[in-house]
């Protein structure tokens, strides 16, 4: 193993080897952070899970290349009392108590936010509380939003409730005269101006400042008590963006690394090693058994590898592990027991082969210390190469629908990017994060593996 | 006569090697048939003494080095007796053949090709002990520093941590010859040597062998096809044409007076290192050597031999004939018969 040190001399494989290196730190990051478990059971969870996340939300990282800031996504919850969120509690006769929310937050994006929600819970024997919610613009308009008596879990889908959209449509109808040739949004009109950009999409633009929502819970019995938790969601959410589910892309990917990384080596090297040693018993014992190794491997090589993996993935239900081991088992009698069939044809006729029959070694032996050792140097960077088809194997077989329904992968992302028309709707980024982690990953076993091939076939290097 | 358990051979015969007729055949398939065979060794009866060198001569292709193959089982013969040490092996199953291999050495033509190229001399020169399981780690090491430093590889310690492919062709031939003798086998096949290395160090090497051999009485199956260093190494030298031995008989006496025709034309053929002769035309046998798959009938030397005699040579098959002298001469010419 000494000789993997010139791998440093080749700029190209610098290059390489640091990408591998960052995909090796990131995956024991991963491992060493996030369960798998915790991973699967956050990917599955559904959109439950996910409540407080942005839906399709650009990766955070975008705000720094363009000068229009996008929104983070705010969140205040009286469970989590601070200077912006303030909870008064008066009582106001035998069993009446009267608690006023009181949220400020600043908002200075550019763009108006995806969604705006509330979140209750109470706590009540009989009589719910009766809430009275309202907005406060900057300028100090007060817009009242809705009155409601509310369950012990509840909500308030702000921008997509119907009522309160009309409501607000008309009185924004009625401030400016006029009636804009478009269902304004409630994020608009809640945090935009009330002037004649309003009729205009286009022309709209944030208004920047200091917001309050007021809640103002009338309970009826002494011991009720509510939590309010407003979510106002941002357009651009973790490293690599949210998905349709509100998922954090970023689980899938980073799990996805070490997976890719396992998947492909481990393929690579079993393959390859199960391949060489069934070409070196077939050329060590010629006749019959090299017949019949021989013919199986045609065998192999005129069966159809997607059908087959189709066809068991739709009768079984398989797991990436199991994918692993139909891939190996249906590459193991491959092409490459023909390459290195012939390469053994060639070793066994050397002298040395026949000194060490001569001296009375066994067959195991020759196969395992004269004729193996002799083909891995030419192996090695072929199986390095070949890493990287392995990932992009997975990924192939994750977008052709053939893939673990649970492990995060790279490939799965592209599918569900895929599949829920990511690119149709300009959610490129879906799709090409987990692209480019692909085409690094392959990048860096290529450089790797075409520099090994230089060490290891000096050859080469004159050429 | 095997000795159960400590598996060494009880018995000693005075022949360390004895071919009684051997043939071997190889077979040439052509498509799912036989079509024919090649008989590289075609009825070989010869004798190899204990302690003695014997040279095997011949031209390219005539069967030598499979006839020496033969002799440590490494070649199955087609028919006949190979009797090492009073064992006939070719009975013998390939664990009875491994047990018997460590009683013989081969050496190979080509050293750059002979050893391992990924081991290091240690490990090449030690395997033949760690195959027949011959002492513990300590032993093996003071037999494998032994065994270099008898070859002049020295110091050892120096040599043993080398590659192949650091070593120049007489070093690595060294190292051969260590592995050859590294579990103290009584017979050593030595396959041509010293044929690819330099002039120089073909002496020396020679040299080293005899040495060996003396030190070790050791019998060497010596494997040629250059007359001259066969005159200078061998006790008797065998001639092999086509499969055949056609002369067998003390070197010297061999050397001096051959007395099969193709022997005459060999040692004809020895260049002279006197410049005086480079005009002289010398007698060369006429046409090539037989094809082995379909060899003349009769004497197979019949159709380049100068004496040939019609209706004799062409027909039948010369016997082995000994002559006073203790040689033995496959031909007519020397049957005085009934």
């Amino acid at each position: 193993m000494m000789r993997l040190k010139p791998l440093l001399r080749y700029k190209s494989s610098l290059v390489g080897v640091g990408i591998l290196c960052f995909l090796i730190i990131l995956s024991v990051y991963t491992v060493a952070t996030l369960p798998f478990e915790e991973a699967a059971r956050l990917w599955r969870a559904g959109e439950l899970t996910w409540l407080d996340n942005p839906r399709n939300a650009l990766p955070a990282w975008v705000n720094f290349f363009s000068p229009t800031k996008l929104p983070e996504t705010l969140i205040l919850n009286t469970q989590k009392p601070g200077p912006d969120v303030i909870k008064v509690s008066v009582r106001a006769g035998e069993n009446i108590k009267i608690s006023r929310v009181e949220m400020n937050f600043r908002y200075g994006f550019d763009d108006f936010p995806s969604e705006i929600n509330l979140f209750f819970t109470s706590t009540y024997r009989t009589s719910p509380p009766q809430l009275t919610i309202s907005w406060t613009k900057p300028d100090g308009t007060q817009i009242p939003l809705r009155r409601m008596t509310i369950a012990r879990e509840d909500r308030f889908y702000i921008s997509s409730d119907t009522v309160l959209s009309t409501e607000l449509n008309q009185l924004m109808e009625n401030r400016l005269g006029r009636k804009p040739a478009y269902t304004v949004p409630t994020s608009t009109i809640l945090f935009g101006p009330f002037d004649e950009t309003l009729l205009n999409p286009e022309s709209v633009k944030v208004v920047k400042g200091d917001y309050r929502l007021s809640v103002e819970g009338l309970l009826f019995e002494p011991e009720a008590d509510f939590d309010v938790k407003l979510v106002v969601y941002g357009k651009v959410y973790g490293w690599a963006g949210t998905d349709h589910l509100r998922r954090d892309i970023g689980i899938a990917l980073l799990w996805g690394t070490p997976i890719a990384l396992l998947f492909g080596v481990s393929a690579a090297v079993s393959i390859a090693l199960i391949q060489m040693t069934i070409g070196a018993v077939s050329a060590w014992f010629r006749g019959g058994v090299d017949t019949v190794m021989q013919r199986i491997t045609e065998v192999f090589l005129v069966l159809p590898f997607l059908p087959v993996l189709i066809m068991v993935s739709t009768l079984y239900k398989v797991n990436i592990w199991v994918i692993l081991l139909i891939v190996v088992f249906l590459s193991s009698f491959g092409p490459g027991v023909k390459n290195y069939r012939a390469l053994f044809l060639q070793l066994r006729e050397s002298p040395y082969i026949e000194a060490a029959r001569s001296y009375g070694a066994g067959d195991l032996r020759i196969v395992v210390i004269h004729l193996i050792p002799r083909v891995l140097p030419t192996m090695i960077p072929s199986v390095v190469l070949s890493a990287a088809d392995f990932v992009f194997l997975e990924a192939a077989l994750a977008i052709l629908g053939i893939g673990d329904p649970i492990t995060p992968t790279w490939g799965k992302v592209i599918q569900d990017a895929f599949y829920f028309g990511a690119l149709f709707k300009g959610h490129y980024y879906w799709v090409l994060i987990p692209s480019a982690l692909l085409a690094a990953t392959s990048i860096s076993f290529a450089l790797i593996g075409f520099a090994l091939d230089k060490i290891f076939n000096p050859r080469l290097k004159e050429v | 006569m095997l000795v159960a358990g400590e598996g060494e051979w009880m018995n000693t015969s005075e022949n360390i090697v004895e071919l009684d007729d051997v043939r071997v055949y190889f077979p040439v398939r052509r498509f799912l048939s036989v079509a024919g065979y090649v008989r590289a060794v075609d009825g070989v009866s010869v004798v190899i003494n204990r302690g003695e060198t014997l040279a095997l001569v011949g031209e390219s292709g005539s069967g030598k080095t499979t006839l020496g193959k033969s002799t440590i089982g490494l070649v199955k013969p087609t028919s006949g007796k190979v009797l090492f040490d009073g064992v006939n092996i070719a009975e013998l199953d390939e664990k009875q053949l491994k047990k018997l291999r460590r009683k013989a050495g081969v050496i190979f033509q080509d050293p750059y090709s002979s050893i391992n190229p990924g081991f290091t001399v240690y490990r090449a020169v030690e395997e033949p002990l760690v195959i027949n399981r011959i002492g513990d780690s300590k032993e093996r090491r003071e037999r494998v520093f032994r065994a270099l430093s008898d070859v002049k590889l020295n110091p050892p310690e120096f040599f043993a941590s080398k590659y192949p492919h650091m070593l120049s062709g007489g070093q690595r031939q060294r190292v051969a010859i260590a592995r050859a003798i590294i579990s103290n086998p009584e017979f050593i096949v030595a396959d041509e040597p010293v044929t690819m290395l330099d002039a120089s160090i073909r002496v020396e090497i020679l040299l080293l062998l005899r040495e060996i051999q003396q030190k070790h009485g050791l019998t060497i199956l010596y494997i040629t096809h250059d007359m001259a260093t066969a005159k200078y190494f061998s006790d008797r030298l065998a001639v092999m044409y086509a499969g055949n031995i056609v002369e067998v008989g003390p070197t010297k006496l061999v050397l001096k007076d051959p007395k099969h025709p193709y022997t005459q034309a060999l040692i004809e053929a020895v260049p002279e290192p006197d410049p005086r002769n480079r005009l002289g035309l010398r007698k060369v046998v006429p046409g090539e050597p037989p094809n082995p798959a379909n060899p003349p009938s009769g004497c197979k030397f019949h159709p380049r031999c100068p004496q040939f005699i019609k209706g004799k040579c062409d027909l039948q098959q010369p016997n082995s004939l000994k002559l006073a002298d203790g040689r033995e001469v496959s031909c007519f010419l020397y049957d005085r018969g009934p």
